[in-house]
Formats: C-alpha cells, structure tokens, sequence
C-alpha cells in the first residue's frame, strides 16, 4: 500500500517546486510575448514613435532594441520594433547620429577600392 | 598625395590618398595643418601594415603565422590588434573572428583586390567552419600569442578601424585640434569637432559623390563605420563572393542586408557591429538588442531599419 506523500517531505517538496517552475516559465513566456505582440501593434500603428524622427519615409522603420528585460524584437518580415518602454529620439544611445543638412565631409559605405 | 576641399562644412580641408588597399582621407578645420596631418596618417597606415598585413611577406603577421603553434613576442601595434580581433569576436559572439584568414583566401581573396579581380576566376577551394577565436592565445604580460598549427589570421575588418582610431587621435593631440580620419569610409574622430559636428553621407559605395548620398548625418565623437556586400566581391568560380565571411561557414554570409552602417564610441565599436550583423543576416535586428551602436540597415529589398536611435531619413 502506498502512502501519500508527506507535506514536508523532499518528495513533496520537489513536486511543488517543478510545478512552481512550469508556471513561472510560463508567465514569463506570456508576459514575453505580450511585450513583443504590443511592440509589433505600436510599431505598426505609430511608425514614428519609435525611432529618432517623426517623418520616417516609405519603407524606413524603426527598431528600438533593448536588454532591459531579455525580451527582443521580432524580427520577421515586416515587424518593426520590439520594446515598448522607450519612445525614441537618441536618448540612451549616446553615440547616436544627428541628421545633417550640411554636404558631407566623407561618405561611409562599402569600399570597392 | 593628392589633395581635395571638402565643402558644405565651413573651411574644412581633405587630404586623400591610397593606402592599405583603400581611399585614406584626413579632413581638418584649419588648412595650414592639412599636409601634417596627412603626413601623421600615412606613417600610422605604413606601421599598420607592417605589422597586420597578411599579403605582406615581411609583415609581422607572417611570423605569427610561420611559428604556429608556439608562443611569439609580437611588438605593441600587432599585440594591439590582435586584442582588438579578440574582443571583437568575443562581443559579438564569433561573428567577427580573425582565424579566417584561409578561409578568405580559400574564396580567392589571397592578395590586393585590384589582383584577385583581375585574374580569372576559380572555383574556391574546400570551405568549412573556422578555427575560432577561442583557439588564439594572448598573453598580455609577456606579449605573445600562439595560434594553432594550420591557422591563418586575417584582422582586415578589425585593424583598418583601430587605424582609424589611433590615427585621429594622434593627429587631434599632435595639432591640438579636432580632425576627422576615414579608410575607405571607416571613420573616426577626434578632438573639437567643427559646428553641426562632422557630416558624413551614407551610400553603398564610400567613392559616392555628395549630392548621390542616401542620407546625411553629423558624429561629434567616436567613429561611424558601413559594411557592404554589394561591393569589394569579385568571382569565385561561377558566382559573386563578397569580403565579409560567416565564420561558420567560411563562405561569404549570404547578402540578407545590402549595406550596414554604425555609430560608436569609437570606429572599432561601430565596425564591429556592421560586419556582425551583415553575418547575422535576417537575426541581426534580433542580436543587436544587445549593442547600444545606433545602426542602419539596408535590406537587399530596399527597405530601411534604424536601430538604437539612428535618426530616420527624411521623406522624399
């Protein structure tokens, strides 16, 4: 005949703490999820809002990426962003470029010579 | 040594000219300094050469490679760049690796590219995964590094921004004033930089004319780099390579993205993030979420990505 576990028994114990993990794994994976789902909706629905500028041109987007959390962008084709904590602009990115209006100095791209 | 006006910015004055297998130009803010700092850069470009080539018979590279598999003392530029390699590599999780140095040239890039693009193409040679970064030992008390028997480096994309760098900052301490260096479109800056910052365009090819530039922006530290695939290829066998290789394939990373380009702290840091997310292609919006480089993308179809605050182009 086979006893029930023990309330404090290491048995017990291990059980509830697999379990405890399954559902912990779990919120994060929705909470993730939501996070990426909501970048994508404001990505799309506010393509400016994420990036440096607010007149983003035909076939520009703006991704902004962040560690904060572990959770990334999406980067499938099409969606855009990723983190809908930051609004853009260069704040927090410190070496970030400014648009120029001035004739460039140099030009930076690929060097065939 | 010829020389060029760069216009638009107020007085700046350029000085352009050939080197390690590229456009080298120093621009400054007062005229009378132009020829010095010109002077300064091709002396830095002549000892990066000399220490990191790997077409160079007599480059100190090349000893590196005859005593593989044992320790060798390496002079303070080589040890330099070969730490820079190292921790470009490491940062970016392998993508950016200095042990494909046989794997370039198994693709046919084993000399200047005006040569390999001249000759007829061959088919490459066995291509496979690198040797790894891993696998090159640095001992920064004694200054040597040991390399794996058979291993061949090649710190082409890591070395031209660390000239870069060093350059800008020796010509800024040396003539007091800010100056800005670009190899081939690989840019650093240093000192004051002139009002607006310095203005740099973006285009798929750094030899682009000003009016033909996709877009215009202003950097007033560190260094801005590009990476492209769309040019510096040539034919190995039947098809277009192109200089940017997937250490895990030593093949040329498939062309996902057309031209990369960066901002960072300095040009080390922005190079090593265009060259990694040209080799992590469709993953690079992905991976870049751990880099604070603010980076352009330009997708083979045209399309645009900003990242990390780089600002978006203007509408047409």
């Amino acid at each position: 005949m086979s006893l029930p576990d023990q309330p404090n028994s290491p048995a017990t114990r291990e059980k509830v703490q697999g379990r405890l993990r399954h559902v912990t794994r779990a919120a994060v994976l929705a909470a993730a999820g939501a996070t990426v789902g909501i970048g994508i909706v404001v990505a799309h629905d506010h393509p400016g809002a994420s990036g440096a500028g607010t007149s983003a041109s035909n076939g520009s987007h703006s991704a902004t990426t962040n560690t904060g959390d572990g959770s990334t962008s999406n980067t499938g084709e099409g969606s855009t962003s990723a983190n809908t904590g930051s609004t853009g602009n260069t704040g927090g990115f410190s070496t970030a470029p400014s648009s120029s209006s001035s004739t460039p100095a140099v030009t930076s791209g690929g060097t065939s010579r | 040594m010829n020389g060029a006006a760069a216009s638009g910015q107020g007085s700046l004055t350029a000085r352009s000219f050939r080197a390690i297998g590229t456009t080298a130009t120093v621009v400054v803010q007062d005229e009378g300094t132009a020829d010095t700092a010109a002077r300064i850069l091709a002396n830095e470009l002549e000892e990066l050469d000399r220490a990191c080539s790997r077409f160079r018979e007599d480059s100190e590279l090349q000893v590196v490679h005859a005593h593989a598999g044992i320790p060798v003392e390496v002079g303070e530029l080589l040890f330099e760049a070969l730490r820079v390699a190292v921790d470009a590599a490491e940062r970016t999780g392998g993508a950016v690796d200095p042990t494909i140095g046989n794997a370039i040239s198994a693709l046919g890039y084993d000399a200047d590219l005006d040569e390999v693009q001249a000759r007829p193409p061959a088919p490459p040679a066995a291509l496979g995964r690198v040797a790894g970064y891993a696998h090159v030992q640095l001992n920064p008390a004694e200054r040597t590094v040991r390399i794996p028997r058979g291993v061949r480096l090649d710190l082409g994309s890591t070395a031209k921004a660390l000239a870069a760098d060093r350059a800008a900052a020796t010509i800024a301490q040396t003539l007091g004033a800010g100056v800005l260096v670009s190899l081939g479109g690989d840019v650093a800056v240093s000192g004051s930089p002139p009002p607006g910052g310095w203005s740099i365009g973006i285009a798929l090819e750094s030899a682009a004319p000003a009016d033909e530039v996709e877009q215009v922006v202003a950097i007033t530290r560190g260094g801005l780099a590009s990476s492209a695939t769309s040019v510096r290829t040539w034919k190995a066998g039947d098809r277009d390579v192109h200089h940017i290789l997937d250490p895990r394939t030593g093949d040329a990373a498939a062309p996902y993205w057309v031209l990369v380009s960066a901002t960072g702290a300095s040009c080390v840091d922005a190079n090593l993030v265009t060259t990694a997310a040209i080799v992590w292609g469709r993953e690079a919006l992905t991976r870049l979420a751990g880099f604070e480089q603010s980076v352009r993308l330009l997708r083979a179809d045209g399309e645009v990505f900003s990242v990390n605050g780089w600002p978006a182009e203007r509408a047409a």
